[in-house]
């Protein structure tokens, strides 16, 4: 291989990672919020609230993994507020979603302003002894924020919770009959708001990923839908989280993809548009071809 | 009661514009931007110019702006609203408040109108005014010509409109003068704005070898990308200096004080809208952003030579002869691109290796 086509495998590699791991944080907690029975489209608002905590936190000398948690945690009271009015007020839950987004798009891009285009420093993440050794990719997939290592153990912790545990059982009750909880003396509302506010702060930790590793910088808007994303690859994987780590991948490599066809100057000449609706278009697809699958 | 509610912001509404009206002597400019407002970039440069003209016509005008307006209903509303609000002059400065524009234009006669980088105008209360960017493109295209070890400049743009093709063209007319071997790759984001995404170009492009990047996407990630991998870049819009002082090799720059001072002063001294406009660097409209230390002496002092050449007239990017990059004549020898060329250029020069979009 050359030095240059390394280089870009390389790059295709930290690009898909980088952006496939805010989809798997932000999908997890939708995940868990829908199967209690809440649909969060406030996810987009919050992840943002959590990307522009994260880097006040980090432009106030705080260490990356203290920021995140601090980004969880406002993510996770906006959160709060949505399940309050949701689920505990019984709003309409997609209005009181949208709501919540639309509100924290503009408060962040406000209060952002004076934060606008810092360059933050993070410290390079340190590599993973002996598995950052392995020849040519070693030092790209194994010297990540550890952040993507955390969210990949969180599917499969989430995973497992959800198909072999009394809490996931409960969970996914609660979205398929409340009643049978209260039957059993439990509290929907507690359960479906605890899932909020577990997804709000994961959607909190994807945008601090975001905005500490995936830009390094502040901007308004840095979500920029993939929030919406993650709502929909959350809602697509059912109880599989795998499946949202898988599809997430996938998003990421055909945005890395299509940049390395037009960074090594084979476009063939596509036009941008089609280049770009790309990741889209294997959404639609990999959805096709799933519920081709179910009916056979 | 919602009714009464909504009388009574009229009537509030109306008073305001009363009381400020009989008030006069001084006149209001409200100019409307498309992004929030921020600390570098397209909207920023419009502000500095609407405070430069502010301080230079200072006790006949006061000022004030609305900002992250999306282009469509919304700009229609905001822009309807400044106009009932009594403003003397509304600048608007977005591609696609064109048309709200010149709607509202027709409704409001007494109120004037300039708008940026669009064609529309109607001779009485509507004019446009635009940059030739490609000029110090050009310039740009020099310095990363003789600077470049690779002879691969990476380029990362929003959308192939012809002022973005015109930008990339004239950086690899002014590349090649220096740099026979220059060769431009053009990384399209499908977006005005997206900072992770124009990163993530970055990077491929410099994986590929660029050594070099250029933008036209309005966000600080490629020059602060280029910082972060010891490579060099150009600004774009704003001297971003401050973000990579040792990355930014030059960069081009709006400025708009200048016209905005001249045409908000033509219409408040009664001499009618001023004539539509599109201003290079001889208008000041158009600058090149400060030479890096790193750039050679001969070469800084060549660019000089070049940009007092453009000024001057004397000069011009898109002279012939000039090929696309299927090696077909697109300006003949001797002759120079019309401004409706340049508006309607859809094709790449030699060097560029992306191939143009259909």
């Amino acid at each position: 291989m050359t030095n240059e086509s390394l280089a870009l495998v390389q790059v295709i590699i930290t690009t898909l990672i980088i952006s496939g791991t805010p989809l798997v944080l932000i999908g997890l907690g939708v995940m868990v919020a829908e199967q209690s029975g809440v649909i969060n489209l406030g996810v987009e608002g919050m992840a943002t609230v959590g990307a522009l905590v994260a880097v006040i936190m980090v432009l106030h000398d705080s260490n990356p993994t203290l920021a995140l948690l601090a980004a969880a945690l406002a993510a996770a009271m906006v959160a709060g507020v949505f399940a309050l009015v949701s689920v505990v007020w019984r709003g309409n839950q997609i209005v009181t979603g949208l709501a919540v987004s639309l509100l924290c798009l503009g408060f962040t891009s406000w209060l952002g302003q004076p934060y606008q285009s810092a360059t933050l420093s993070l410290p390079r993440p340190s590599e993973i002894p002996f598995l950052a050794e392995i020849p040519l990719v070693g030092t790209i997939i194994f010297a990540q924020p550890p952040l993507v290592y955390w969210s990949l153990a969180m599917a499969l912790m989430v995973g497992w919770s959800l198909n072999n545990h009394r809490l996931g059982w409960l969970i996914r009750a609660c979205g398929q009959s409340p009643q049978s909880l209260y039957a059993l003396g439990h509290s929907p509302q507690w359960i479906k708001t605890a899932a909020v506010v577990f997804g709000g702060a994961m959607a909190g930790l994807g945008g601090g990923f975001v905005s500490l590793y995936s830009s390094g910088i502040w901007h308004a808007i840095p979500l920029a839908g993939k929030g919406w994303i993650a709502l929909a690859l959350g809602g697509l994987a059912g109880i599989k989280p795998l499946r949202l780590v898988v599809f997430a991948y996938g998003f990421g490599a055909v945005v890395a993809g299509q940049l390395a066809l037009q960074a090594s100057g084979s476009g063939f000449g596509l036009s941008p548009h089609l280049l770009l609706a790309l990741p889209y278009l294997a959404i639609i697809l990999v959805l096709l071809l799933w519920s081709r699958r179910f009916k056979s | 009661m919602r009714k009464r509610l909504v009388k009574l912001i009229i009537t509030v509404f109306a008073l305001a514009g009363i009381v400020s009206g009989s008030a006069e002597a001084i006149d209001r400019v409200a100019f409307v931007y498309v992004t929030p407002l921020t600390a570098v970039g397209w909207s920023h440069q419009h502000d500095l110019g609407r405070l430069e003209m502010e301080k230079n016509l200072q006790g006949r005008v006061s000022t004030s702006f609305v900002d992250n307006v999306a282009e469509g209903a919304d700009a229609e509303r905001v822009i309807r609203q400044l106009a009932q609000a009594g403003n003397r002059i509304i600048v608007t400065t977005s591609f696609g408040y064109m048309n709200p524009t010149a709607k509202i234009a027709e409704e409001f006669p007494q109120v004037s109108f300039l708008h940026v980088s669009g064609y529309r105008s109607n001779g009485t209360n509507f004019a446009n005014y635009n940059g030739r960017y490609y000029e110090a493109r050009y310039l740009n295209g020099v310095i990363a010509g003789g600077m470049s070890k690779t002879n691969l400049i990476g380029y990362i743009a929003g959308f192939p409109i012809p002022e973005v093709v015109m930008g990339i063209n004239a950086f690899m007319l002014g590349a090649r003068s220096v740099n026979p071997k220059a060769e431009i790759r053009v990384v399209w984001l499908n977006s005005w704005y997206d900072p992770v995404l124009e990163k993530q170009a970055g990077l491929a492009l410099i994986a590929q070898g660029a050594d070099i990047l250029a933008n036209q996407s309005s966000s600080t990630a490629t020059v602060q990308t280029a910082e972060a991998n010891g490579i060099y870049a150009f600004s774009y819009s704003s001297d971003m200096s401050a973000y990579a002082p040792r990355a930014q090799l030059s960069g081009t720059i709006q400025n708009w004080g200048d016209y905005y001072t001249a045409a908000v002063k033509q219409i408040l001294d009664g001499k009618g809208m001023p004539k539509n406009i599109w201003g290079g660097m001889r208008e000041n409209m158009v600058s090149l952003a400060p030479l890096n230390p790193a750039i050679p002496p001969a070469l800084a002092k060549r660019v000089n030579e070049l940009k007092a050449g453009i000024i001057a007239g004397k000069l011009q990017p898109f002279a012939g002869e000039i090929r696309d990059q299927r090696g077909k004549i697109r300006i003949a020898a001797g002759k120079v691109a019309s401004d409706d060329d340049l508006n309607r250029m859809d094709y790449f020069v030699e060097g560029v290796t992306t191939e143009f979009p259909k």
